[in-house]
């Protein structure tokens, strides 16, 4: 480890698992080093919310333990980020003017803040807390648009922030489970930002790309184009309504539909030549259609895809999709799932592949870690002022440029808090 | 995270400052300026046009715009009128904000100066963390569809910088007066209501009020719903006769802004405020609070206010603003979802997906057994009304072939 490396850990706490990875910035390249890493079966949470917080601790505090004696590390909670999902989050557009009224009418960086903090201050809903912003683009004079407005000369600036609130009682039970085992300062942020981030090239930010990240317990969504965050979302289906689904549909136990789901037995059974899904009782064994599963499956994930289609349909955004959908997350994995979404969306699909991430294999290829490495680069990004000094540092690479836009945000909030 | 501040408001005592806009807002503070009862108010007019501010006889005119529209108005252009207040040499206005206490804008929307300006203003004293009430006239019908589209609009920009804004559409001026009326009587009357509701409004939410109402209330039922309120003022001297209360009350009942009686039965929200001078006793205040109350519907939300000033002495003022929602209109907040009866959410549904996969989807008869499996003790997942949680087979009526 070289003197200005920076040890980032990463919680992600989901329906199905508790992830917790740590890894290490390069100070010489972009590369993000996994060092130490956890996987645990999760208990005690259901639909990407906390329900039992004694067992989710307990879990917690173990995996923190493994993850941190693989590493070799303790973890600093100064760089402990935390993923937050849930039906409580909710995201809005917030806009925010100031008139430049100086002699010379060109816009400073007081200015810029200013109506960033406009943006921000209007809306927030009641019980919410703001968990992340992403500065969307500026308007100067009412007509122009513009990403980077320093120095242009204006009379009016408007801003418009993309702006993500959690609910204020379910965020701090995330952030609880992290408190009760000593950490006091981990910082929020939203899971289907972090999925995004872990996977989308600097192409994908600017021409229009969906991040599609369905977990077990839910589903989350993020519209990237023009470097600016549109729109995102939480809809709280996940795999786990899948198993649900089998198990209440075919009269199979839990545990058994798990399987169906997990261990993609369709079609395992059907390059073995069978039509059916065999399942094994006390008594006994029983002959399932593997056209019923399928169908099953098939309806609840249309279901799912068709209500974000219409909610991005409704926005108007569903044709910004220029470099298609990246789905991250454990529905990856179902077979079939690529097709039903680019059905519905008519545009491609991918799997997500982590970017400029290395460690184990069996981290790297499973969607399902895919947000948990995304929020160790959210980290490391967040901690980048040390990096780059000059903020019109330009801007070959995905993280530089994105930057340019967040170390603004970061800034502003920054000053918010001292103040 | 990143926690906004919260701006703190200074009581509401002295410095009310009331802001003329535009020509139909310099002509109401005009006549807000003749009533002897706002001699505690500071009022100023504002305009892009030279002869409307010389004929203001107020102390603070201010001519703003001069080098692009040579005092020659903007001509309906809302763009003019917000650069024209937004100039850095409007250093005037700002002085004149700077200590207020409450800033009550009065404009008539749907021109330039006041319609583009009046976001400018609600900035500026935002800045400064000056509360803001809007009371905006909205354009004639025959004004055409243009105006009051564009006053529309910036009460929507108006209503994100969270100002509580009073519209009150100029057509009830037909409602009440007879038709023989002369028309600039009328016009007369209409402006002295203006000012009037704009005297009650500071009157309601001053301090020392007796009952007093608060910006927070006023702000909760004016933002909560595109609405449209009337308002009336009543006011009867002493000399008139005894019973003085119940003569304002008629005096109010008739308002021309006010659109009759059957406006009060049928708002959402009243609000209502008495003032009179220390003569001002306990039962007209009772009775003319009940009268009013009674007028109006059972389920209207109701905010009285009573004040007791001296410049009254002998006389009361009754103000009522019926505030009407529009059912039609999103309301500003969300509202919680409804659960409501899934059998059209499901028509909807078999629709969506047979159209998506071009194929009719096979119906049994219904079943009953819904289930949520292992959501059952979780809150359920709603979408337009159905339960997102149960199987979408299930909820389709779906019959499966479930193998033996």
């Amino acid at each position: 480890m070289g003197k200005n490396n920076t040890i980032i850990t990463a919680v992600d706490i989901g329906t199905s698992t508790i992830r917790v990875f740590i890894g290490e910035t390069d100070s010489q390249s972009d590369t993000i080093n996994i060092i130490g890493y956890s996987e645990k079966s999760s208990e005690g949470v259901i639909k990407g919310e906390i329900s039992d917080m004694i067992k989710v601790t307990s879990i917690l505090n173990e995996a923190v333990k493994e993850a941190e004696k693989i590493s070799g590390y303790i973890i600093d909670p100064e760089t402990l980020y935390i993923a937050v999902t849930g039906n409580h989050i909710i995201s809005k557009k917030g806009a925010g003017t100031v008139i430049i009224d100086s002699d010379d009418h060109i816009v400073t960086l007081p200015h810029i803040n200013e109506a960033l903090k406009s943006a921000r201050g209007l809306l927030t809903p009641t019980e919410s807390v703001i968990i992340n912003t992403i500065d969307g683009h500026f308007i100067i004079d009412g007509t122009h648009h513009v990403n980077d407005p320093i120095g242009q000369t204006a009379s009016k600036l408007e801003a418009y922030s993309h702006i993500i609130y959690a609910n204020n009682n379910r965020l701090e039970n995330f952030l609880n489970t992290l408190k009760d085992i000593g950490f006091e300062t981990p910082t929020p942020v939203f899971s289907g930002l972090a999925s995004s981030l872990s996977v989308l090239t600097s192409d994908d930010f600017e021409h229009g790309t969906l991040t599609i990240n369905m977990g077990a317990g839910t589903t989350e969504y993020i519209l990237f184009n023009n470097y600016i965050a549109k729109e995102s979302n939480v809809i709280t289906i996940g795999c786990d309504h899948l198993a649900n689904d089998l198990y209440l549909g075919l009269d199979i136990g839990l545990s058994a539909a798990k399987n169906i789901i997990t261990n993609n037995v369709t079609n395992v059974r059907k390059s073995e030549g069978h039509s059916t899904i065999e399942l094994k009782g006390a008594l006994e064994t029983r002959q399932i259609p593997i056209t019923t599963v399928e169908r099953i499956i098939e309806m609840r994930l249309n279901e799912v895809f068709e209500i974000i289609h219409a909610n991005l349909k409704t926005r108007k955004l569903h044709s910004l999709l220029n470099n298609g959908i990246v789905l991250c997350g454990g529905a990856a994995n179902i077979p079939g799932i690529k097709e039903i979404i680019s059905s519905i969306f008519d545009t491609p699909v991918r799997i997500g592949t982590p970017i400029d991430i290395s460690g184990p294999d069996i981290l790297l290829n499973s969607p399902g870690s895919l947000t948990t490495l995304g929020l160790l680069r959210y980290g490391a990004l967040e901690l980048q002022p040390k990096k780059y000094n000059a903020p019109s540092t330009l801007i070959r690479k995905l993280d530089q440029k994105l930057w340019s836009f967040w170390k603004r945000t970061w800034k502003t909030i920054i000053n918010d808090t001292n103040n | 995270m990143d926690s906004s501040t919260k701006p703190i408001y200074a009581e509401i005592t002295e410095n009310v400052k009331v802001l003329g806009l535009g020509r139909a807002g310099v002509k109401i503070v005009n006549s807000l300026s003749e009533t002897p009862e706002a001699s505690w108010l500071d009022i100023a007019a504002v305009d892009t046009d030279k002869a409307s501010i010389n004929s203001s006889k107020l102390d603070n005119n201010f001519l703003i715009g001069e080098e692009w529209t040579h005092g020659l108005g903007c001509g309906g252009n809302t763009i003019k009128g917000e650069r024209a207040l937004a100039h850095k040499t409007n250093i005037q206005i700002k002085n004149f904000l700077s200590n207020a206490s409450l800033l009550i804008i009065v404009a008539g929307f749907g021109g330039g100066t006041a319609t583009g300006g009046a976001p400018v203003v609600a900035r500026l004293a935002k800045e400064k963390n000056i509360p803001v009430i809007f009371t905006v006239t909205l354009p004639f019908a025959f004004e055409g569809h243009g105006k009051r589209e564009t006053a529309e609009n910036q009460i929507k920009v108006l209503i994100r910088t969270s100002s509580t804004i009073i519209p009150i559409p100029n057509d009830l001026l037909y409602s009440s007066l007879s038709a023989s009326t002369p028309f600039e009587e009328a016009f007369k009357k209409a402006n002295i209501e203006v000012a009037r509701t704009v005297l009650g409004i500071a009157e309601l939410l001053r301090c020392n009020n007796q009952i007093s109402v608060d910006l927070c209330d006023l702000h909760g039922l004016l933002c909560k719903q595109k609405s449209e309120c009337g308002i009336g003022v009543g006011i009867a001297e002493t000399e008139e006769g005894t019973a003085r209360t119940r003569l304002a009350l008629k005096r109010l009942l008739n308002s021309p802004l006010l659109g009759g009686r059957l406006r009060i039965k049928k708002a959402d929200a009243l609000i209502v405020s008495i003032t009179g001078g220390d003569d001002l006793t306990i039962a007209e205040m009772k009775h003319t609070l009940e009268s009013i109350t009674e007028i109006a519907n059972k389920k209207a939300q109701i905010i009285v206010g009573a004040n007791t000033d001296p410049l009254y002495k002998g006389k009361t003022q009754i103000t009522a603003i019926p505030i009407i929602f529009d059912e039609s209109a999103i309301p500003i907040e969300d509202k919680p979802q409804k659960i409501q009866n899934n059998k059209a959410s499901k028509a909807a549904l078999i629709k969506n997906i047979s159209k998506l996969k071009g194929e009719t989807v096979q119906l049994e008869l219904p079943f009953e057994n819904r289930s949520r499996g292992i959501f059952t003790s979780t809150s359920p997942t709603m979408y337009k009304g159905s339960d997102l949680d149960i199987p979408t087979f299930q909820r389709l009526e779906i019959h499966l072939d479930k193998g033996k």
